[in-house]
């Protein structure tokens, strides 16, 4: 197999990023860049432009009665109909947003919870700042309707590493919900969790040792029956990825 | 991240992170919601690379399977929902049809895609200034390049099936491919470093 120069490589770069370079070409271009930072870069730069030129491909209206078909393909349980939580969320979100969440957060502060409910109801989604003992390092939405979920997202920190979801509820006891990485302190992951806005407290992230690395209180405290604080007993049976 | 630098995403964006969360976690009416919000443009991008309805819509279904199949594997740092969606119906359709294509692509027949793609003003009006840069560089390149452009970002085909198609020797095929990304790569912001 040839080794290519970088002057080669860049003469194929955009064929390779576009993903029409013929296979024998590609193994040659693939091997130049699994040493060379430079072209991967150039390579990448340019994935980025095919992938900008795509998102500009005019929308077009599916045949009628394509949604149904979808939604009955994904065999899901079929919508209730009587609660559309989606528009109650981008509701909540939509005053979350315009008021601060960090005002939201923490404008019932002086040590109560910080949990806020986007708005009033049961199938509304209720959102929590996730904080350090120091700072906020990003933000947890729950659903706690039928199917319940989480949903965090991470913007701050610098760590890169694997991280747990647990949900904890105010009696101490917790549920492993999600595994997933973080990259630079940035990471993001949603799941199925087992939530109820009765008597969940915090949705918890730790790290593979078991230390807390952030958490979101969404209700009171748990009860330190066990004296052990963070570390409360977690119930590893829940799944992990949504797929 | 200092206490009071939190950077709030748009509340769309925040909205489609959210649907496709809902979605993962199998959630019917987060599905919904998901599917109307974003089946034109699925739809959209499957028909303009494939050409045939019937065809699109099988495209944009298993497009919307593997969204929740893989709703979990989202990572918004890498990109939007929207992006994410868009990658994800693109490579089908390019795979369906590389499998499909009954005849080379005629360079004539590309010319109603390019005046969309360039010249669409609904689209303009909510475009962001880096859409609207891209769609003007394309439109002020050589016809010959932006065709070539198109054939092997939006339909797959590689340079020696341009070629064959315009009726040229690959290496101009390649060239064409070649200057035209140069050219569209240019008039784009350079992406901010994520990290000082």
């Amino acid at each position: 197999m040839a080794e290519l120069t970088c002057q080669q490589c860049r003469e194929v770069a955009a064929e390779l990023a576009l993903d029409v370079l013929p296979c024998h070409e590609r193994a040659d271009a693939l091997a130049h860049l699994e040493r060379c930072t430079s072209c991967q870069d150039t390579v990448s730069a340019l994935a980025g432009t095919a992938d900008r030129l795509v998102e500009l491909l005019p929308a077009a209206e599916p045949p009628a009665g394509f949604e149904q078909r979808v939604i009955s393909a994904l065999a899901l349980p079929a919508p209730r109909g009587r609660r559309r939580w989606w528009i109650l969320a981008a509701a909540g979100l939509v005053a979350v947003a315009l008021a601060g969440g960090w005002v939201l957060g923490y404008s019932n502060g002086n040590g109560a919870p910080a949990g806020v409910d986007a708005q009033a109801g049961e199938r509304t989604v209720m959102y929590a700042p996730l904080t350090t003992a120091e700072h906020q390092i990003g933000n947890a939405y729950v659903y706690p309707g039928t199917p319940s979920w989480i949903y965090l997202s991470l913007d701050g920190g610098t760590a890169s590493n694997t991280v747990h979801c647990d949900v904890v509820r105010q009696d101490g006891s917790a549920v492993r919900v999600g595994t997933f990485p973080l990259n630079h302190g940035h990471g993001a992951w949603g799941g199925p969790a087992p939530v109820d806005r009765h008597t969940l407290a915090t949705a918890r992230l730790t790290d593979g040792r078991g230390d807390t690395l952030a958490t979101a209180h969404f209700g009171p405290p748990p009860h330190k029956s066990d004296g052990s604080g963070s570390h409360s007993h977690t119930d590893h049976r829940h799944s992990q990825h949504p797929h | 991240m200092g206490d009071r630098s939190i950077r709030w995403a748009p509340a769309a964006r925040t909205c489609d992170d959210m649907l496709l969360a809902g979605l993962g976690a199998g959630d019917a009416q987060a599905a919904v919601a998901f599917v109307r919000r974003f089946q034109p443009m699925v739809f959209g991008v499957a028909f303009a690379v494939v050409g045939d309805r019937g065809l699109a819509e099988d495209i944009a279904q298993q497009a919307f399977e593997r969204a929740w199949r893989h709703a979990g594997l989202y990572d918004p740092r890498r990109g939007s929902v929207r992006s994410w969606l868009t990658r994800i119906v693109h490579n089908l359709a390019v795979d369906a049809a590389r499998v499909q294509r009954p005849a080379p692509i005629d360079p004539e027949d590309l010319l109603p895609l390019i005046a969309a793609i360039t010249d669409s003003p609904e689209r303009r009006a909510l475009a962001s200034e880096t859409s609207t840069q891209l769609r003007t560089a394309l439109a002020t390149l050589p016809p010959e390049q932006a065709r070539a452009v198109v054939m092997a970002a939006v339909h797959g085909l590689t340079a020696r099936e341009i070629a064959d198609a315009e009726n040229v020797p690959v290496g101009t095929a390649k060239s064409r491919i070649r200057a035209a990304m140069t050219k569209l790569h240019a008039v784009l912001p350079v992406p901010r470093a994520d990290h000082g």
